[in-house]
């Protein structure tokens, strides 16, 4: 995926040129991130609907669950999951500064 | 019962079964979070989260060794409860964690060295932090029972 595809992705995936499965994953993903207690059969429904089986769909809420894992250890300790040289469009996308992403909260200032 | 056909129990346990490798990673993770933590604060953060998610349903199964109405408290209104400082501490960084993560900044984590955490308690915090994130949403999500404490 080009980088501008991904940074149109971060800031408005509906909009982005993804097919009607892909956004039927992220729909769910959304929800699932922000409100976890709004989701109901109607929304796994919608999965099956989208072409998903239910081992498919385990495996998308996983993967939702593991970067709202992960992500949520890298923001509440100011650390960076990975050393890897973002683009301008990401961190744009993203709403950060190069240097936000390179400050740890965890260890003591340089 | 799971909204997964393949699932047939109604305990996040019985959902990751079915996924090859998930349960023990889970499974060692909380019993990890669980041993070095104390199971208090375990639950009381696990209690928390699920406040902040509106999935008070699952604060009984999330309470641990917590009384049932001082956990029910806990999950509507922390901050009204007699805690210790310490405790304070833990649970203003869990909310802000799960509610504004984007948002933490080094005098929140700071807040918790004031408190009397070492820096190894502040890494067991936050990953106790996110472990709920990611455990309550599974549960709300396919309709699950989150794991016991231990």
């Amino acid at each position: 995926m080009a980088v501008e595809e991904v940074a149109r992705v971060i800031s408005n995936w509906r909009e982005a040129d993804l097919d009607d499965q892909e956004k039927a994953m992220l729909a769910f993903t959304e929800k699932f991130t922000l409100t976890p207690s709004q989701i109901t059969d109607a929304d796994i429904q919608a999965l099956r609907q989208a072409g998903f089986s239910d081992e498919q769909i385990l495996s998308i809420g996983l993967g939702a669950g593991y970067r709202n894992w992960v992500d949520r250890i890298a923001d509440l300790l100011g650390v960076e999951e990975e050393k890897f040289d973002f683009p301008e469009e990401i961190l744009k996308a993203f709403g950060v500064t190069r240097e936000q992403l390179q400050t740890s909260l965890y260890e003591d200032p340089k | 019962m799971s909204r997964l056909r393949m699932v047939s129990g109604n305990r996040l346990e019985d959902l990751l079964t079915a996924a090859p490798g998930a349960l023990e990673a889970d499974t060692t993770m909380r019993h990890l979070l669980v041993e070095q933590l104390t199971p208090r604060l375990y639950s009381l953060i696990g209690v928390v989260v699920a406040g902040c998610l509106c999935c008070k349903d699952l604060v009984e199964t999330l309470r641990g060794p917590l009384d049932q109405s001082f956990a029910d408290h806990a999950a509507s209104d922390w901050r009204a409860l007699a805690l210790t400082a310490a405790e304070k501490a833990v649970l203003a960084y869990t909310e802000k964690g799960t509610i504004a993560e984007a948002s933490v900044r080094r005098r929140d984590v700071d807040a918790l060295r004031v408190a009397g955490f070492s820096d190894k308690d502040v890494l067991l915090i936050a990953t106790t932090v996110a472990y709920h994130n990611y455990a309550i949403r599974m549960a709300a999500a396919f309709d699950v029972l989150p794991s016991l404490c231990a």
